[in-house]
């Protein structure tokens, strides 16, 4: 057991990986002489060699291309966006490359594209995006969003050795905030399982990274008032486990979804529709999205504060389900 | 500050709610009545029937009227000889605290006290000015966007027997006094009031000035 | 929308009682308008409404004590569309945007037709009067009438926005179980009409709630044949939540078993205290009363009462003792005692060692039961019912078995003292085995006492007093008193219970005095 951050957890994924595998390099900006720029990378290209460890232009296309290309080629190559905002650049080598190789080629693509997403840290529009939707609606890519360092580490050795593209989003916020014990040698954590972060019976709240917390801490707080809140972590958001939300949906009958992605188009239309058609039968009141409105990513802290659902903002909406 | 002389507890009433919405509009500044009243037993929002000890039509034999008011506070007498004051004012901003409006009524009613040679106190957690055991002096104040009314009434020379057709404030155990009582001797209520407008006009940060008396009573 | 909250009248001052409230559920209120009155000891206090609107909920009823800063009732907007921005929220904004089949518009406001955009600010010139009846939504096709989702900005599930007279909504704590009990005022749109032929389109949003509730309530009272009429909802709208079906079947079948006072969470048919309890109204409106809340001891004690009796099978036994001897024996040793050991001796220690001699003898009046067991105690601890001004409390003796009768006499008074002026420890209230109680202090013959759960038995002492019985066939005037012995019937038999009193009677009338 080591006491890691979630940050670290990352680390040592792709350093483990690695070493395991001489097949497995990473290429990006900033990734090599400066280590990353929240210095996920750092050592690596000491420890690996120039070799490995590519520092890149500046173009995300090229980036995500290039990684295409040594994939296919068969390496295993993990992707860095310097922030996740910026892969709408490399959108069309993701969408119509990547994702469609397999399908139209029968030739797999086993890159990981992994990049800081989220606000919360005053970052304003452009570093503080959540991007998931854009691809969620793209058969052939994987897409997972761990909350915790444990998962951080076991779900990014999956997303290395899984035989196609994965983007693994990881939030920004966390990267040293959320400390955790992570067992010691490998930890694989399956791509497409959610995961009971807390029991509960009187309502659910589905979510998943930065927004998990909130959820976990709105969820003691209704504690205290003697409301029993379950939380499901998704951990994956590319397939979702239909399984586990519709087995939370039926035991609690009331359900809240929470994201950071804002709210049209988000991730919990989908979620909602899921329960909507798996479990009507044991809906005890509509199901409850919570998300930011639909505005940019604000910069001015009391805006973000606002914009961002925080544990009052989800008390709040406990107590409405739960009196309903 | 206005005098009233005796005053019938229902023309009271109906003057302070006229005065109060007065003074909510800002027509009338802060007005302190000091009066005394018929024999009456108020009943306050709090009041439970059982502290009033005998029933209504003997103490109407007695020539004692009993009322129900909007004011806090349990059962009191009011009478001849008690000092009645009611304070009509909009407490500022500064002093919005009804904890603290209670106890300045009673520092009044205490430094009146002093000025006679009795030595009045507080009890914690009982309302009032009291001489050992013994309640001297009642508060019942009601409060409306922060201008209050009714407000202290101080035992100076009034026949304290009806006290005893009650439990005052509800508080059991601890007798009623007054101070005739306490100084064995005759006290005019003109000696005591004008020490209680200026310890009010002191305690409140004021200047008194006497306003002419308005007819109490009828449309006007 | 605005919370209207208890305000804080002072720096030092917790809390607030609403005493009286000017304006009714569906009153139009006027800002700055008196909207409620409280009071702390000697203040009365008008608070006026902080907005101008319709009021939609009164949450705090009038008698009620809470914290200063809870929100004591909701003024909904008055005529604005849906989407007028809400009065000033001091909260941090709602992301809380409810999937449209659930929305709820505010108030009165009726559907502003489909085609209203949702960002434009009281764009609507619809300004409808308060109108408590069904806001006609449009109606689609097939689906059940769904009225227009409100505007982002509004809490649509808060329950308070539905309709005028909302079910204020119940405390979160009880599981919805217990608030079966107290008196819910009767839900907004009269449930009269419970009329499934009606076409749903034609139905509002609270009808719709009353008579189809959700899916999983309408599955659950097709599978076991329940008239949702006949269940009492406490959700909102009135509506039939799962729990409340739940409980409904729970006291349907069994009754409720034995629970501990702590509410259970709203597992699977787990629900604790009441089952769904008919209520009778205590009062009805305009009658004159007062409203006093209860005192927490005087809670605790109306919750216990009311639980030992479902718990216990309760049988009452009453024998006559003359307590000549005791008396005698008291005025011989009285003041003995007193001078010695600074013990006032009165009949009560008499009649503990006594009852200590029997339960000895018959040690199944000591025990208590647990499921199918019966849980014989070893020790003896024995409570003492003290009545005092503020409530009734039960110290108890422990280990009164080792005690002789000085020390029992010792135990009693320091307990009876310590009771009156409130010293008393927590553990000294708990723990007993066996009570015996009083109510012959204030006159009584006897008594026919509760249980005090868990145990199996209390002993009523009557009043002790001089009457004429019959000796060898001849008058004579003995100290007579009557002793009653309530016991639970589950594991005590009448046989018990007699072989047991009549060990107290002798115990008494041929007392010890070497025990003394």
């Amino acid at each position: 057991m080591a006491l890691l951050t979630y940050l670290d957890a990352i680390r040592l994924a792709m350093l483990e990986e690695m070493q395991r595998d001489p097949r497995v390099f990473v290429l990006g900006q900033d990734v090599g002489a400066y280590g990353g720029a929240f210095r996920v990378t750092a050592g690596f290209l000491e420890t690996f060699g120039e070799g490995r460890v590519i520092d890149t232009p500046i173009s995300e296309s090229a980036i995500v291309g290039a990684a295409i290309g040594a994939a296919l080629m068969g390496m295993r190559p993990i992707a860095e966006m310097q922030f996740i905002d910026f892969i709408s650049l490399a959108f069309d080598q993701l969408v119509n490359y990547a994702a469609k190789s397999r399908y139209r080629w029968g030739a797999g693509v086993p890159i990981v594209v992994r990049g800081p997403c989220g606000g919360g840290v005053h970052g304003g529009p452009y570093h503080s995006q959540n991007p998931e939707s854009y691809f969620m609606n793209v058969p052939g890519l994987k897409i997972v969003a761990p909350a915790t360092p444990t998962d951080a580490k076991g779900l990014m050795t999956s997303a290395i050795r899984d035989p196609d593209p994965v983007l693994y989003l990881e939030h920004k916020f966390l990267y040293r905030r959320v400390k955790e014990d992570v067992p010691d040698g490998e930890v694989l954590v399956p791509i497409g399982k959610a995961r009971i972060a807390r029991p509960g019976s009187h309502l659910s709240i589905v979510s998943y990274a930065a927004m998990l917390h909130v959820a976990l801490e709105a969820a003691e707080a209704a504690a205290a008032e003697g409301i029993d809140v379950e939380v499901l972590d998704l951990r994956t958001l590319l397939p979702l486990d239909e399984e586990a939300i519709l087995t939370t949906a039926a035991k609690t009958g009331k359900v809240i979804v929470l994201h950071e992605a804002t709210r049209t188009g988000g991730p919990g239309g989908e979620i909602v529709a899921l329960i909507a058609e798996g479990a009507f039968e044991s809906l005890d009141a509509p199901v409850v999205r919570l998300a930011p409105p639909d505005t940019p990513v604000p910069y001015a802290p009391p805006l973000e504060e606002y914009f961002l659902p925080n544990a009052q903002s989800v008390g709040k909406a406990i107590r409405a389900l739960y009196d309903y | 500050m206005r005098r009233l002389g005796r005053v019938p507890y229902a023309d009271a009433l109906d003057l302070q709610a006229r005065l109060v919405a007065e003074r909510q509009s800002g027509a009338i500044p802060d007005t302190l009545l000091l009066l005394e009243h018929e024999p009456v037993l108020t009943l306050g929002r709090n009041a439970r029937r059982e502290n009033v000890l005998i029933p209504e039509p003997a103490l109407r034999e007695r020539g004692i009227a009993v009322f129900e008011t909007g004011r806090g506070g349990d059962v009191t007498y009011h009478g001849p000889g008690q000092v009645v004051g009611y304070p009509i004012v909009e407490l500022p901003p500064g002093r919005r605290d009804v904890h603290r409006y209670v106890r300045d009524l009673e520092e009044v009613m205490i430094r009146a006290c002093a000025d006679l040679g009795v030595v009045a106190g507080r009890i914690p957690g009982l309302t009032g000015a009291w001489v050992g055991h013994q309640k001297v002096g009642a508060i019942g104040v009601r409060i409306a966007r922060w201008v209050t009314s009714h407000g202290f009434a101080l035992n100076v020379s009034p026949d304290l027997s009806p006290f005893d057709l009650i439990v005052p404030c509800g508080i059991r155990d601890k007798g009623v006094t007054s101070l005739e009582r306490l100084l064995g001797g005759p006290v005019p209520v003109d000696r005591v009031l004008p020490r209680l407008a200026d310890h009010f006009a002191a305690v409140f940060e004021r200047q008194a000035q006497d306003a002419p008396v308005a007819p109490l009573g009828g449309a006007r | 929308m605005t919370d209207v909250i208890m305000p804080q009248m002072g720096e030092s001052i917790a809390e607030g009682t609403v005493t009286k409230w000017m304006k009714a559920v569906g009153d139009t209120v006027e800002r700055d308008e008196p909207l409620f009155e409280i009071s702390t000891d000697k203040v009365d206090a008008e608070i006026p409404a902080p907005a101008s609107g319709i009021l939609t909920e009164i949450r705090v009823q009038p008698g009620t004590t809470v914290s200063i800063n809870t929100v004591v009732a909701v003024i909904g907007a008055a005529a604005a569309a849906s989407a007028a921005p809400p009065a000033p929220a001091p909260q941090p904004p709602s992301p809380v945007v409810p999937a449209p089949p659930a929305a709820a518009p505010p108030a009165p406001n009726p559907a502003v037709p489909t085609a209203a955009p949702v960002s434009a600010p009281a764009a609507a010139p619809v300004a409808p009067p308060p109108a408590p009846a069904a806001p006609r939504p449009p109606a689609p096709a097939t689906l059940p009438a769904r009225p227009t989702p409100p505007a982002l900005a509004a809490p649509a599930l808060v329950p308070a926005p539905v309709a005028p007279a909302a079910v204020p909504a119940p405390p979160p704590i009880a599981p919805p179980a217990a608030q079966a009990a107290p008196v819910v005022p009767p839900p907004p749109a009269p449930p009269a009409a419970r009329d499934d032929a009606r076409p749903q389109a034609d139905m509002s949003v609270d009808e719709l709630r009353q008579t189809r509730s959700s899916p999983v309530v309408r599955r659950i009272a097709a599978e076991h044949n329940v008239d949702l009429n006949a269940v009492t909802g406490t959700g909102i709208s009135g509506r039939v939540t799962k729990q409340d079906i739940l409980t409904h079947l729970e006291g349907r079948t069994a009754s409720a078993p034995p629970a501990a006072d702590v509410p259970a969470p709203a597992a699977l048919g787990a629900t604790a205290v009441a089952p769904a309890v008919p209520v009778v109204a205590p009062y009805r409106p305009g009658e004159r009363v007062e409203i006093i809340p209860m005192s927490p001891i005087r809670k605790r004690t109306a919750e216990h009462m009311v639980l030992s009796k479902r718990i216990s099978a309760h049988v009452s036994t009453v024998w006559e003792v003359d307590m000549t001897r005791v008396d005698h024996l008291r005025q011989k040793y009285r003041q003995a005692y007193q001078e010695r050991s600074n013990v006032k001796l009165t009949y009560l220690p008499f009649i503990v060692k006594a009852t200590i001699d029997a339960l000895k003898a018959i040690p199944v009046l000591n025990s208590s039961v647990e499921g199918e067991s019966i849980v014989f105690k070893k020790d003896i601890h024995m409570g003492l019912a003290v009545a005092l001004d503020w409530g009734l409390i039960v110290p108890v003796v422990r280990n009164a078995e080792e005690k002789n009768l000085l020390g029992i006499a010792k135990a009693v008074n320091d307990l009876a003292e310590r009771a009156r002026t409130k010293k008393l420890k927590v553990d000294e209230v708990q723990g007993g085995t066996f009570t015996i109680t009083n109510p012959g202090v204030f006159g009584s013959l006897f008594g026919t006492p509760i249980i005090n759960q868990p145990q199996v038995a209390i002993l009523g002492i009557g009043t002790i007093e001089k009457r004429p019985v019959v000796r060898d066939d001849a008058i004579a005037i003995r100290s007579m008193a009557y002793l009653s012995l309530t016991f639970d019937h589950r594991i005590v038999d009448g046989s018990d219970a007699d072989r047991f009193m009549a060990h107290v009677k002798k115990g008494l009338q041929e007392f010890d005095e070497n025990a003394l």
